[in-house]
C-alpha cells in the first residue's frame, strides 16, 4: 500500500465506520431476527466494529511510516530517556 | 462463602503486587533498563484505564436495562483511536513539543499560557472527577460487601482511598519527571488492565458456556425489546452517547494523562489505534450474555450492576468470584490512581504553585526550596483529590445518584472539547472565546445535568426541578426554554456543549488574540511544520544567566539543572561556564520547567527573570507598523521630492526667464538711453550753438529753436509711451471697456489721420460693416491703436502711389478691422520682431518713432480682450488686423435696436 494514500484511506475508514454505526444507516439493521443464535442488530455492530479494528490494524503501519517521511525530527531523536533526579 | 480474611489477604496481596511492580519498574527506569517498558502494548494497556468499575460492573447493568445502548461507550473511543492520525497524533506531538503536563496545561498553553484558563479547566476537572472517584469507591465497597457478605461501607471506602493515596503519592510523585511521566504507575496500570480483561472474559466465558449453553442458548429467549432497550435504540441518545464517549477518551484528565502525557513514543499510537479498540471489543463481547443470563437465572430484583460478581457466587465458583472482584478492584483503583495523578498535577501546577511561588518570590527562598515545595504541593493535591472523593462518597451515602455520575462526568469534561479542537485546528481561536465558552458550558452542565442528578437534595430543590426557579417554567433545568420531551442527557449535551461551542466560536471571532496567543496558536495548529516545536523566543534585554540557573536549580533540582546548563553551555562552545542567555537557552529552559510546573507558571517565572516580556506579537506588530509608517513616509518623501524637483525645474525655468527678462531689460535700457540720447544730443548741440555762437542769423536761430522744440516733443512722446507700456505690462493700467459702435470709431480715427494721409498723398478707402456693430472697447485707446496702425501704414509705405484700405467685417463674435496698405506690409521674417519694443521693420527707416507703438497697441488690444495680429497674404505681403469682441452688454444689445 502506498504510504501517501494511507491518510486518505484512514479518513474513508472513519467516515464509513461512523456512518455505519450511527442512525439513520444503523436503523436498517434494527431487525428482529437472529443469525447463528445472535440477534442481528448486536451482530451487525460487532461486525462493523471488528472491521474497523482490522482496517485500523492494516493502516497502522503505512500511516506510521508516512509519518516518518513527513516528520523526521521527532523520530530521529529516538525514544526519550527520562530524567533521573539525584 | 469466602471468608473476609481471605478476601482481605488476596486484596492486600494484590495491592502489594502492584506496589512491587511499580517499584521495580521505577528502579529499572532509573537504571535505564526500560526497553521492554517502551513497548506499545504497555502504552495501549495503560490507555484502558478508560474502563473503570463503572464500565466493568455497570455495563452489564446497562445492558440488562437498556439493551445494546452500552456499546456506544466503546464505539466512540474506537472511532477516535482508529482515526488517531488526525487528532491523537497531533495532540501527542504538541504534548511532547511543549512538555504539556495536563489537559489544563494544554488549553492554557494554547491560549497564551493563560493562568485563568488553567484554573478554570482545573476547577471543572476537579468537580467532574470527584464524584467519579466516589463512584469507584462505591464500586469497590459494594462489591466487597457482596463478596464478603457484609462490612462497613465507609470503612472499606476509607481504606481503599487511603491505600490509593499512598500508592499514588509513592509512585506518582517519586520524582519530578521533566515530562511528567510515571513509568512505575503505568506498568501497574497495565497489569491491572490485563487483570480486568481476563476477569471479565473469564466470567463471560463461564456464564456463556458453563451456566448457559453457548451464544444460541443465551439469546434464545431474549426478546427484540430487550436488545432495543426501552425506546428507539438508534435514536438521539445513541448518537449523543457515541459523541460523549469519543469526547471523553480525549478530554477526561486521566485519559489525557495516559494517552498524551505518558506517551514515550509517538509511534506507539499506531499500534494503540487498533489494539485499544480490540481491547474494548474484548471487554464488550460477553457483557450481553452476562446480562441476559443474569436476568434469566437471578432472582427478581437482583441488582444487574453486580451480575459479574453475583453469578459466579450463585454458582459457587468462589475463585471466579474472587477474580471478578479483583477485576472490578483493578478497574476502580487504576482509575483512581491515574485520575488522582492527573488532577493533582493540575491542582498543584495551576492553583497551589502559582500562589506558593508568589509568596516564595517575596521571601527570596534558597535554591532547592521550590523543588521540595513542588513535591509537597503534589502530595497535598493528591490527598485533597482522594479526600474529596471519599468525602463525596461518604456524604452521598452511596446513593443511586452515583450510578449516573459516569455519564455526567463525561458531559462535564466534554466542555473542554470546543476549546481543545478549536485550539488544535483553528488559529483564530482566542483566550476570551475559550474562557467564555468554557464558563457558559460549565454553568449549563451544572444546571441542566449535574445539580439535577441529586434529585433535589443539593442546591436545586425538587420544586425547582419540576417547576423551574421561582416557578419560571422556561428555566426548568431539564427543559430549558421549553425544550422538553428530550432525554435529560441529550438535553444537557445539546445545551451545554452546543452553547459552549457557539460562544467559543462567536467570541473568538469578535476578539483579537494577544501576541503570545497568536504565537502559541500557530505553534499548536502548525505543529507538524515546526521542526522542533522550538518557540521563536526573542528575548530582549539581557537575562541574567545566573538567575536562570538558580531558578532551574530550585525547580529541577541541583544536578539536573547543572546538567542542563552544562549541556546548553557546551552547545554554545563554552564548556565549564554558564551559557549565554540566548533565545534558544531561554526557550529550552522554559520548556524544561514547563514539564514540572506547567507552561503558564514556567513562562511567568522565566519572564520575571529575563526582566522583559518576550518580543511578542504586539511588539512585532508595532515593529511592522513602524516599518509600514516608514514605507508610508518614504513614499510621501519621494512624492515630495518629485514635487520639489518639479518646483526646482520651474524655478530653473523661471530663472531662465528672469535672466532673459533681465537681458531684455538691459536691452530695453540700452534702447531707451539710445532713443533718448539722439534727441538729447540734438537739443544739446543746438542749445550750445545758440549759447556760444553770437553771430547767428535770426533765421538760423529760429530753425535751431524749432529743432529743439521738435526734439523735446519727441522726447515727451517717447517718455509717455514708455510710461504707457510700463503700465500696460505691469497690468496697472485700467481700461474702462464699454460698448462702442465699430464703424464710428474707425471713421473717427480715419478723420484724425486725414491730415497725415493728405500730406503723404495716400488714398484711403473704408469698407465699413454692413450694419452697426457694438464692440467692447475703450474708445480713446481703440482710437489710439487705430491711429497708430494707420499712421504706420502711411509712414512705412514705400509705394510710389500709396494706398490704404480699411476693411471691417465680422467673424462670429469677433469684429475684425483690417488695415491693408499697398506697401507690402511686414515681411514674415520681421513679423515676430515688430511687436518688440524699439523695433522697426526692415522696410522702415531709422528716424521715425521710437518703435514702441506696435508693442503698446498690441498690449492695449489684448487688454480689451482683443488682439493685434499680422495676417499674411504671402511671405512678403501682409496686413495688420485688429480683432475685438462683440459687446454682449445688455445696453449694447438694446442700443442697436434703438438705433434702428
Amino acid at each position: 500500500m502506498s504510504r501517501r494514500t494511507a491518510p486518505d484511506r484512514s479518513i474513508a475508514l472513519i467516515l464509513v465506520g461512523t456512518v455505519l454505526l450511527l442512525p439513520p444507516l444503523a436503523t436498517i439493521f434494527l431487525i428482529d431476527g437472529k443469525l447463528a443464535g445472535v440477534p442481528i442488530t448486536f451482530l451487525y455492530i460487532l461486525v462493523v466494529w471488528g472491521l474497523l479494528i482490522i482496517g485500523g490494524a492494516i493502516l497502522a503501519r503505512p500511516l506510521r511510516e508516512n509519518d516518518t517521511l513527513t516528520a523526521t525530527t521527532t523520530e530521529s531523536e529516538g525514544p526519550e530517556v527520562p530524567r533521573t533526579d539525584g | 462463602m469466602l471468608s473476609v480474611n481471605l478476601i482481605l489477604a488476596v486484596c492486600i496481596g494484590y495491592v502489594a503486587l502492584l506496589f512491587a511492580v511499580a517499584f521495580i519498574v521505577d528502579r529499572q527506569t532509573r537504571r535505564r533498563r526500560i526497553a521492554w517498558l517502551q513497548s506499545p502494548i504497555i502504552y495501549t494497556l495503560s490507555i484502558s484505564v478508560y474502563c473503570t468499575a463503572w464500565t466493568f460492573y455497570g455495563a452489564v447493568g446497562s445492558a440488562a436495562r437498556n439493551g445494546l445502548e452500552f456499546v456506544t461507550i466503546y464505539l466512540g473511543p474506537t472511532l477516535v483511536f482508529v482515526g488517531w492520525w488526525f487528532l491523537l497524533r497531533k495532540l501527542v506531538r504538541i504534548g511532547r513539543n511543549n512538555r504539556i503536563t495536563s489537559i489544563a496545561d494544554l488549553i492554557s498553553s494554547r491560549y497564551g499560557k493563560s493562568p485563568s484558563l488553567a484554573v478554570l479547566v482545573t476547577t471543572i476537572a476537579v468537580i467532574a472527577t470527584t464524584p467519579y472517584i466516589a463512584l469507584q469507591l462505591q464500586g469497590v465497597t459494594s462489591t466487597f460487601q457482596v463478596i464478603a457478605g457484609g462490612g462497613d461501607a465507609v470503612t472499606t471506602a476509607f481504606w481503599v482511598a487511603a491505600g490509593m493515596a499512598l500508592f499514588t503519592i509513592l509512585f506518582g510523585t517519586r520524582n519530578l519527571d521533566a515530562n511528567e511521566r510515571h513509568h512505575g504507575v503505568v506498568a501497574a496500570i497495565a497489569l491491572e488492565a490485563v487483570v480486568k480483561l481476563i476477569a471479565l472474559i473469564a466470567v463471560g466465558a463461564f456464564v456463556t458456556y458453563s451456566v448457559a449453553d453457548g451464544f444460541r442458548d443465551v439469546f434464545q429467549d431474549v426478546s427484540p425489546e430487550a436488545i432495543r432497550g426501552a425506546g428507539d435504540i438508534f435514536g438521539p441518545r445513541w448518537v449523543v452517547l457515541t459523541f460523549l464517549s469519543a469526547t471523553a477518551v480525549i478530554c477526561l484528565p486521566r485519559q489525557f494523562q495516559v494517552t498524551v502525557v505518558e506517551n514515550i513514543d509517538e509511534r506507539h499510537l499506531a499500534m494503540a489505534s487498533w489494539l485499544f479498540p480490540l481491547y474494548l471489543f474484548g471487554m464488550v463481547l460477553f457483557i450481553m450474555p452476562i446480562a441476559f443470563v443474569g436476568l434469566r437465572m437471578m432472582p427478581e430484583g437482583a441488582n444487574p450492576d453486580l451480575f459479574v460478581l453475583t453469578i459466579p457466587l450463585a454458582e459457587e465458583r468462589y475463585e471466579l468470584a474472587m477474580l471478578a472482584f479483583l477485576g472490578g478492584f483493578s478497574s476502580a483503583t487504576s482509575m483512581v490512581i491515574v485520575a488522582a495523578i492527573a488532577v493533582s498535577t493540575m491542582v498543584s501546577n495551576h492553583v497551589i504553585m502559582p500562589v506558593a511561588l508568589r509568596v516564595l518570590a517575596a521571601r527570596h527562598a534558597v535554591s532547592g526550596d521550590v523543588r521540595k515545595l513542588l513535591l509537597a504541593s503534589r502530595r497535598i493535591s493528591i490527598g485533597i483529590i482522594l479526600g474529596l472523593g471519599f468525602l463525596y462518597f461518604w456524604i452521598s451515602g452511596g446513593s443511586d445518584a452515583l450510578a449516573a455520575i459516569g455519564l455526567i462526568a463525561f458531559v462535564g469534561v466534554a466542555q473542554f472539547l470546543p476549546s481543545l479542537l478549536g485550539g488544535l485546528f483553528w488559529q483564530g481561536a482566542t483566550r476570551a472565546g475559550a474562557l467564555s465558552g468554557l464558563i457558559v458550558g460549565f454553568l449549563l452542565w451544572a444546571y441542566t445535568l449535574f445539580l439535577p442528578s441529586f434529585d433535589g437534595d443539593f442546591i436545586l430543590s425538587a420544586s425547582v426541578l419540576a417547576n423551574g426557579p421561582w416557578g419560571i417554567e422556561v428555566l426548568r433545568p431539564q427543559a430549558m426554554l421549553g425544550l422538553s420531551g428530550m432525554d435529560p442527557l441529550v438535553h444537557a449535551v445539546v445545551w451545554s456543549v452546543g452553547a459552549n461551542a457557539l460562544i467559543f466560536l462567536v467570541v473568538s471571532t469578535l476578539t483579537e488574540p494577544s501576541a503570545l496567543e497568536r504565537l502559541q496558536g500557530s505553534l499548536f495548529v502548525n505543529v507538524y511544520r515546526a521542526a522542533d516545536g522550538g518557540v521563536s523566543h526573542n528575548a530582549i534585554g539581557s537575562a541574567d544567566t545566573e538567575d536562570l540557573f538558580v531558578l532551574a536549580q530550585r525547580i529541577l533540582g541541583n544536578e539536573p539543572a547543572r546538567a542542563l546548563f552544562d549541556e546548553m553551555a557546551r552547545d554554545q562552545g563554552r564548556a565549564g561556564a554558564l551559557p549565554y542567555a540566548t533565545d534558544a537557552v531561554i526557550a529550552r529552559l522554559e520548556r524544561e520547567l514547563a514539564g514540572s510546573i506547567g507552561a503558564a507558571s514556567a513562562h511567568a517565572m522565566v519572564t520575571r527573570i529575563t526582566g522583559q516580556e518576550n518580543v511578542g506579537m504586539t511588539e512585532l506588530i508595532d515593529i511592522a507598523d513602524e516599518a509600514q509608517q516608514l514605507i508610508e513616509t518614504s513614499r510621501e518623501l519621494s512624492e515630495k521630492s518629485a514635487a520639489l524637483e518639479q518646483a526646482a525645474a520651474q524655478l530653473r525655468a523661471a530663472n531662465e526667464r528672469l535672466r532673459a527678462l533681465d537681458a531684455q531689460k538691459d536691452d530695453f535700457l540700452n534702447q531707451v538711453s539710445h532713443e533718448l540720447r539722439t534727441p538729447m544730443t540734438s537739443v544739446r548741440s543746438m542749445s550750445e550753438i545758440l549759447k556760444e555762437e553770437t553771430d547767428i542769423s535770426d533765421e538760423e536761430r529760429a530753425r535751431f529753436v524749432s529743432i529743439i522744440h521738435n526734439e523735446s516733443v519727441r522726447l515727451t512722446r517717447l517718455l509717455d509711451e514708455l510710461l504707457d507700456i510700463n503700465r500696460l505690462e505691469a497690468g496697472t493700467l485700467n481700461l474702462n471697456v464699454e460698448p462702442i459702435e465699430a464703424n464710428a470709431s474707425i471713421a473717427s480715427a480715419l478723420d484724425a489721420v486725414s491730415g497725415l494721409t493728405r500730406n503723404a498723398g495716400v488714398a484711403v478707402t473704408f469698407e465699413p460693416l454692413p450694419q452697426a456693430v457694438y464692440v467692447s472697447a475703450n474708445p480713446d485707446r481703440l482710437r489710439q491703436v487705430l491711429i497708430n496702425t494707420l499712421s504706420n501704414a502711411v509712414k512705412y509705405n514705400p509705394s510710389e502711389t500709396p494706398e490704404i484700405r480699411v476693411r471691417a467685417h465680422r467673424n462670429g463674435d469677433d469684429v475684425l478691422i483690417d488695415v491693408i496698405d499697398n506697401g507690402g506690409g511686414v515681411s514674415r521674417k520681421d513679423a515676430n520682431m515688430v511687436f518688440e519694443k524699439f523695433a522697426r521693420g526692415s522696410r522702415s527707416d531709422r528716424n521715425q518713432g521710437a518703435g514702441l507703438g506696435l508693442a503698446i497697441s498690441r498690449a492695449i488690444m489684448r487688454k480689451m480682450n482683443g488682439d493685434l495680429t499680422i495676417e499674411f497674404v504671402s511671405d512678403s505681403i501682409s496686413y495688420f488686423r485688429l480683432s475685438l469682441k462683440e459687446s454682449v452688454d445688455e445696453t449694447a444689445a438694446f442700443q442697436p435696436a434703438a438705433a434702428k
